[in-house]
């Protein structure tokens, strides 16, 4: 997708690990504020794509948002990365504490719903996969980020975990957000997304509604076969 | 950072491996001190000395080891589980990651060594003149430093190992040849009657626990076949103060220069 009102806009975004190319030569222009779902297989490269975008791994290309170059620091930037362990010895109020002061202390876009994250004493140690997800999730969201960048959000959470984290990415999306998710289960996400990307050997196979990528999973039961009917097509 | 910092000390000293290692640093300068007062009375010698040097033998051993391998597992396990790219989105820059994690190391290690001395400090206190605790404190200053220097070496291994058990097996890998090896190749070998001058210098600068280990036992006044060749050679060349500043200034070379490589190694690759 392309455009002139291109918010986010990248250009030949590469990785390699050794000679395995990750991610080969990524473009992509989205406009506005978006919430894109990034879907593909297993080892697709979905996260060294939203990783490039952090600025966490070293690559080749660039990103820009809002006419500046995405530099991790900026404080533009929220990331959570895939199967994040947090510190098991610290509360969650440590944890919260510090991402906050990290978010450079901007206020919240949106106060967390009263219980998402357990009480604040508790230690990650103690805490169920869900929870710290939960706890994770909720400082990754902190302050005001203009590109939240997250890797398999909803892994580990209950239904109702995923419906308040859906809710929360979409209204950061409404408030002005640039939202990039990845997801193994394409549908997790979809239906919340307003565009899909689908990932396949490093590569930006396909690009499109949401909608779309939803309809060829109806059709096709599988993400992998959406490239195939546009081949087809 | 200073938020980092503080988080980061927060989650060690709450952990097991600090408490742990802080009380049996205790024990053993405690067991120490009482032993080495006990032995040397009996001999009709002042005792401070004795056990003093005693207690900085352990702390070249103990908190050292703890400094090294928590630095290690602390940099290189923010990285394996994905902690450190958090961060480092948010603006964390590798300096201050490798700058954070070794302050925090370095506070549970003088944790150690505050329990430790202060033990032994109070087994001294009721033996010996009064007189004679300034240098216990500043005994206790010098291996503060090595601690530190220990720590940033930890941090150094962290931040080039590829995976937590990489960077453990290289920080106990690291402790055996400063706190050990060093020694033994240096005496093994015979390398100052065959090399020189240059080779004691050398055996001074590549090693900070030595080198601690040397600028305490100057304090108290130790002569002798206690310093070594290499701090025979010093004392005779520099003078005691002049041998204890260079000691001290090669063991602040190895706090800085770990920190420094170990942030260059971190700003080059993937957090």
């Amino acid at each position: 997708m392309t455009g002139s009102a291109s918010r986010l806009v990248v250009r030949g975004l590469g990785k390699r690990y050794g000679e395995r190319v990750a991610l080969d030569g990524v473009d992509l222009d989205l406009p506005g504020s978006t919430l894109l779902a990034v879907i593909g297989t297993n080892g697709a490269g979905k996260s060294t794509l939203l990783g490039c975008l952090a600025g966490i791994l070293r690559h080749q290309g660039e990103a820009v948002l809002d006419g500046r170059p995405v530099r991790p620091g900026d404080g533009r930037v929220a990331y959570l990365p895939q199967r994040l362990r947090l510190p098991a010895t610290a509360t969650i109020a440590d944890v919260l504490s510090l991402l906050r002061a990290l978010a450079g202390g901007a206020p919240d876009r949106f106060p967390l719903p009263e219980g998402f994250v357990p009480d604040g004493g508790r230690r990650i140690g103690e805490l169920s996969g869900g929870q710290a997800q939960r706890v994770a999730l909720a400082g990754v969201l902190m302050g005001a980020p203009d590109l939240i960048l997250l890797d398999e959000p909803l892994a580990n959470l209950d239904d109702a975990g995923r419906a308040i984290a859906t809710a929360l990415v979409r209204a950061h999306r409404d408030a002005g957000a640039m939202v990039l998710v990845a997801s193994p289960a394409a549908l997790d996400i979809l239906t919340a997304a307003d565009l899909a990307i689908r990932v396949a050997d490093g590569r930006a196979a396909w690009l499109g509604p949401a909608a779309a990528a939803i309809a060829g999973l109806d059709r096709l039961d599988s993400v992998d076969r959406i490239a195939e009917s546009e081949g087809a097509a | 950072m200073t938020a980092l910092a503080r988080f980061q000390a927060r989650v060690l000293l709450r952990g097991r491996a600090a408490l742990v290692a802080a009380g049996v640093f205790a024990l053993a300068a405690g067991l120490t001190t009482v032993l080495g007062l006990g032995s040397f009375r009996q001999v009709g010698l002042g005792a401070v000395g004795p056990a003093a040097a005693a207690i900085v033998n352990l702390a070249i051993l103990l908190p050292t080891a703890q400094a090294i391998l928590l630095g290690a597992l602390g940099l290189a396990g923010d990285r394996e589980s994905g902690f450190a790219a958090l961060l480092r989105a948010r603006g964390v820059g590798p300096g201050a990651l490798v700058v954070a994690t070794w302050w925090s190391v370095t506070a549970a290690a003088w944790l150690s060594l505050g329990v430790g001395f202060g033990l032994a400090a109070l087994v001294i206190a009721g033996n010996v003149p009064l007189a004679d605790l300034p240098t216990f404190a500043a005994l206790f200053g010098v291996m503060l430093v090595v601690a530190a220097a220990a720590a940033a070496i930890g941090v150094l291994v962290g931040a080039a190992a590829s995976s937590r058990l990489q960077a453990a097996l290289g920080a106990v890998a690291a402790w055996f040849v400063l706190a050990i090896g060093l020694d033994l190749v240096v005496l093994g070998l015979g390398v100052f009657v065959r090399l020189g001058e240059g080779a004691i210098l050398a055996a001074v600068a590549i090693d900070p626990f030595t080198s601690g280990r040397l600028a305490a036992l100057l304090l108290l006044d130790a002569g002798g076949g206690v310093l070594g060749p290499v701090g025979q050679y010093l004392v005779l060349r520099l003078g005691a103060p002049g041998a204890v500043a260079m000691l001290l200034a090669v063991v602040a070379a190895w706090v800085v220069l770990p920190l420094v490589v170990a942030r260059q190694i971190a700003a080059r690759r993937d957090a």
